[in-house]
């Protein structure tokens, strides 16, 4: 090893300059915090919850990465020139990530069970319950812009999460990201004891007929375009979240585009994804993370996901007072109206399944599953409408 | 972080107004497919009845 003293040929300095050397690298360890290990522990839990139980990998593992990058001392990940500094400014600050992830997520989505039975789409409205109760629930212990970035948890939909939070200036980001991608991820594990307390045995036997009917090219072409126009007039500030997601869908379905829509599906939704989990981790650093605030947003992330399946089952049963016999829906799909798409629908069809054999429910699941797709984009928009001027 | 449970009663209203406009954007998106797959329909019509008189 050379010393800088010996290269200048002053023989006086080189014990001091060795002491030096030895504090680098030690100056950094000095700099060790308790909350540090703890973040690593949460990092890696986030890792192992990713890699063994395969819980929203692709977004968990980064996130999981990215927070250990964070939280070494005097990490040079963050900060004024941290590269994760620099790719949340470009990224996630002006929510360009998450836009660009929604056209990927749109070229994903066949709404074709939605376009064959369209009555399916009022449960996606009714499963937005939890959201807005979370928000007066929240706001009885955060600023309502913080209150309101807590409740869209309630989405299930990470990049609407991350917009709305994003957009209303939460200073919460990390811990609703942390939430939101983490209850996805859970939903089979939340959804069931729900729909049990609140259906009898024989709610959950009802068998629905599906009549599958072509649908035009025509209706799938202007679907994406039209639900644009009518959520953009009603909720402007829902626009570009509705309108990339739609577009996305255009390309999908507009038949011209196959590579697009393939490229969209697969390599900007991949791309988008790597950078968008560990660029949120740049909001995971202990010192703001490691707060009774985060248990307190972690829970009400939890009350969000339960009101959002009580709001669709319980819809569902005060619509089942109005039909006649034969006619009765299965409560349980209602509960598919929370947008994690598709764990929520297929929930539904395994439990009808597991009821009776012979039910099957997947059909109408997935179409409320789309549904509450459309359902959690428009809810945001209009949670940003109520909050952000 | 404030404690304060009379903001619960204070927001309700959004609540209320939020899932109003969520259930009527919803129900006027229902109505245009809807009519979309009747016109559909009957265009589908028009055009193997043509097809048939051929």
């Amino acid at each position: 090893m050379i010393y800088s003293g010996e290269i200048r040929g002053i023989p006086g300095n080189t014990e001091r300059n060795h002491k030096h050397t030895m504090e680098i690298l030690y100056q950094n360890l000095l700099n060790m915090d308790w909350r540090y290990l703890v973040m690593w522990a949460i990092g890696g839990l986030l890792i192992y919850l990713a890699i063994a139980k395969d819980m929203e990998p692709t977004l968990l593992l980064p996130i999981g990465f990215g927070t250990i990058l964070v939280n070494l001392p005097l990490s040079g990940a963050i900060g004024e020139e941290g590269a994760l500094t620099t790719l949340f400014n470009a990224g996630i600050a002006n929510e360009l990530f998450p836009l660009l992830l929604f056209i990927g997520i749109g070229a994903m989505i066949d709404f074709t069970p939605v376009l064959t039975n369209p009555k399916l789409m009022i449960f996606g409205a009714a499963a937005q319950f939890g959201i807005f109760f979370t928000l007066c629930l929240a706001s009885m212990f955060f600023e309502i812009n913080d209150a309101a970035s807590i409740a869209i948890i309630g989405a299930a939909d990470g990049p609407t999460s991350i917009v709305v939070a994003n957009m209303l200036e939460s200073q919460y980001l990390g811990a609703i990201m942390v939430a939101a991608y983490s209850y996805m991820a859970l939903v089979p594990i939340i959804q069931p004891p729900v729909i049990k307390l609140l259906t009898t045995r024989k709610e959950r036997l009802i068998r629905m007929d599906y009549h599958g009917k072509p649908v035009s090219r025509l209706t799938k072409i202007l679907f994406p375009i039209v639900i644009t126009i009518i959520t953009g007039l009603v909720s402007p500030e829902s626009v570009s979240l509705i309108g990339f997601l739609m577009f996305g869908n255009l390309i999908r379905e507009c038949g011209v585009l196959n590579s697009l829509s393939e490229t969209a599906q697969k390599v900007l939704a991949n791309l988008v994804t790597i950078f968008l989990g560990i660029t949120i981790a740049s909001q995971m650093h202990a010192e703001s993370f490691l707060k009774l605030d985060t248990l307190l947003i972690l829970g009400l992330g939890l009350v969000a996901f339960v009101f959002d399946t009580a709001g669709g089952v319980l819809f569902a049963k005060l619509l089942n007072l109005f039909l006649k016999e034969g006619k009765k829906i299965n409560p349980m799909i209602g509960a598919a109206g929370i947008s994690a798409f598709p764990m929520s629908g297929r929930i539904v069809h395994k439990m009808g399944l597991k009821e009776d054999p012979q039910n099957f429910l997947l059909m109408h699941s997935i179409g409320v599953n789309v549904s509450g797709q459309i359902a959690s984009v428009i809810a945001g928009g209009l949670i940003l409408q109520f909050f952000m001027h | 972080m404030v404690f304060n449970p009379l903001n619960f009663v204070s927001n309700l209203y959004y609540m209320g107004v939020g899932m109003a406009c969520i259930l009527i954007v919803i129900g006027v998106i229902i109505a245009f497919v809807v009519a979309l797959q009747k016109i559909g329909d009957k265009l589908a019509e028009k055009k193997s009845g043509e097809e048939d008189a051929q």
